[in-house]
């Protein structure tokens, strides 16, 4: 073995970012369609980059489970077995889904709770990965405002 | 595919279509960024016709393999259409719907001089031009193409469902239940036809031409379809238009233009199904990118930004 410690993703990416960003991208001063790419890559190496950071994947999946099981008791309270096989599905997005849903169509008590706790939940969620989009998404406005 | 392979590509089918002499030479040819669900490409073309020697751009304008969750028949169609009943669009040179040639479907239609920036002096007049719309006969035999949403509640539903299909026939991973709750809301709320007509489908600054102060062609034809007028109208004030002009004024303008009041609440309603459509097809560009069928980084952002967005503002229209 001659790299015992080979170099780390997040440092390719960012070193990636630099040259893109500084060396390739005023090449393209001429060419507005190369422009809008290396901006947009430049964006997107830099989600990666924060992706790598933090596993949002799976933070959103045990945020999602632990409120579903927050709902468990009034769930099971409520003795509605419709509903305690929805909690029981091994997807929280597909569990969460349902009981929505059927929020939507049993309005009342339970369902103003099902809302409350799972929406706050994925509301956070939503929240956050809209900040994590941000570097591409600048750019991506950037090219739609014909500001490349 | 390069632009070598493509020109090599067109020249012949070119010929074809403009019904020239002998060889078109593309002599120029400019990708425009604007527009995101096809490839657009403005070329510059000589040929002889006739035995005269012409110049004359062309566009061409490709499909992305089902991007944004359309194709081109029924654009091509309806443009085919109000081009015969002398609609500002542009005019359809030819359309191959297989392919063999650019690697997915396109068509060329003649190149409409004018700009999409927007323009407060030419909003009026293109107001004017989506009633004009509005007000064509859409029971015509000449729209047969489009299907005619049932009563009573078939113009919401029928959008309701075609882009909630279109976000699940997408779906990367898991589903959003934020999605799938506002879409029951929204199936659970739709209004009740009023008028059926013919509905543009994503109207508004960008998606319309401009020359000295006058709309030249009305463009991006793909999610044409018949329905409920405020489609339109919600679409305009609340995705293209909410960047240049306030809602009051836009609503202002419509009812100056139309004669017609605007029902607030049936607007809000239409603006929640347009955020649907945001979040639908915005959906394509994720599953196109997972899949690697098209790399290009524009398809990260409307994954990820775009669609979060339309869905941020989706929750805030029915929840808040």
């Amino acid at each position: 073995m001659t790299l015992p410690v080979p170099p780390d993703a997040a440092m390719i990416l960012q070193n990636s970012i630099v040259t893109l960003r500084d060396v390739l991208l005023p090449l393209t001063k001429d060419d507005e369609y190369a422009r809008f790419n290396g901006g947009l890559l430049v964006g997107a190496l830099e989600y990666a980059l924060a992706s790598l950071e933090e596993d949002r994947a799976s933070k959103n999946r045990t945020g999602l489970a632990a409120a579903l099981e927050e709902l468990r008791p009034a769930l099971l309270q409520a003795d509605n077995a419709e509903l305690i096989a929805m909690i029981d599905l091994a997807s929280p997005f597909e569990a969460a889904s349902k009981l929505l849903v059927w929020g939507q169509n049993n309005p009342g008590e339970l369902a103003n709770e099902v809302q409350k706790i799972l929406r706050a939940e994925l509301n956070l969620q939503l929240d956050t990965e809209l900040g994590a989009s941000v570097p591409i998404m600048g750019a991506f406005m950037a090219g739609m405002r014909g500001d490349v | 595919m390069n632009k070598e392979k493509r020109h090599a590509a067109l020249a012949p089918y070119l010929r074809d279509i403009l019904e020239a002499d002998d060889s078109v030479a593309i002599v120029a040819e400019n990708r425009l960024t604007m527009g995101q669900s096809r490839a657009m490409f403005v070329l510059d073309l000589e040929y002889a016709k006739d035995g005269a020697a012409i110049q004359r751009k062309v566009v061409v304008r490709v499909e992305q393999w089902g991007h944004l969750g359309s194709d081109s028949e029924n654009e091509v169609n309806i443009m085919r259409a109000l081009h015969a009943l002398d609609y500002p669009v542009a005019e359809i040179l030819g359309y191959e719907t297989s392919s063999d040639l650019l690697e997915q479907p396109f068509f060329v239609m003649g190149f409409v001089p004018g700009v999409s920036t927007f323009s407060e002096d030419t909003a009026d007049e293109y107001i004017a031009a989506l009633h004009r719309l509005h007000s064509i006969d859409a029971t015509s035999d000449a729209f047969d193409f489009l299907e005619t949403p049932g009563a009573p509640h078939g113009a919401a539903l029928q959008q309701v469902e075609r882009w909630y299909d279109t976000y699940r026939s997408h779906i990367v991973g898991e589903p959003s239940p934020l999605v799938e709750e506002a879409t029951q809301w929204l199936r659970n709320n739709a209004p009740e036809n009023e008028r059926v007509t013919l509905v543009h489908g994503d109207p508004g600054p960008g998606n319309y031409l401009y020359d000295d102060g006058h709309v030249t062609a009305v463009v991006d034809w793909e999610f044409i379809h018949k329905g409920d007028p405020y489609d339109d109208w919600a679409y305009l004030i609340a995705m293209r238009g909410v960047a240049y002009l306030q809602e009051d004024d836009w609503i202002a303008r419509i009812e100056k233009i139309t004669g017609s009041k605007i029902d607030r609440q049936r607007l809000e309603y239409w603006k929640a199904v347009n955020f649907l459509m945001g979040v639908g097809i915005d959906q394509t560009s994720h599953r196109i990118y997972a899949d690697h069928q098209n790399p290009a980084p524009n398809l990260l952002a409307i994954a990820t930004g775009v669609h979060l967005s339309a869905l941020r503002r989706l929750c805030n229209a029915i929840f808040l």
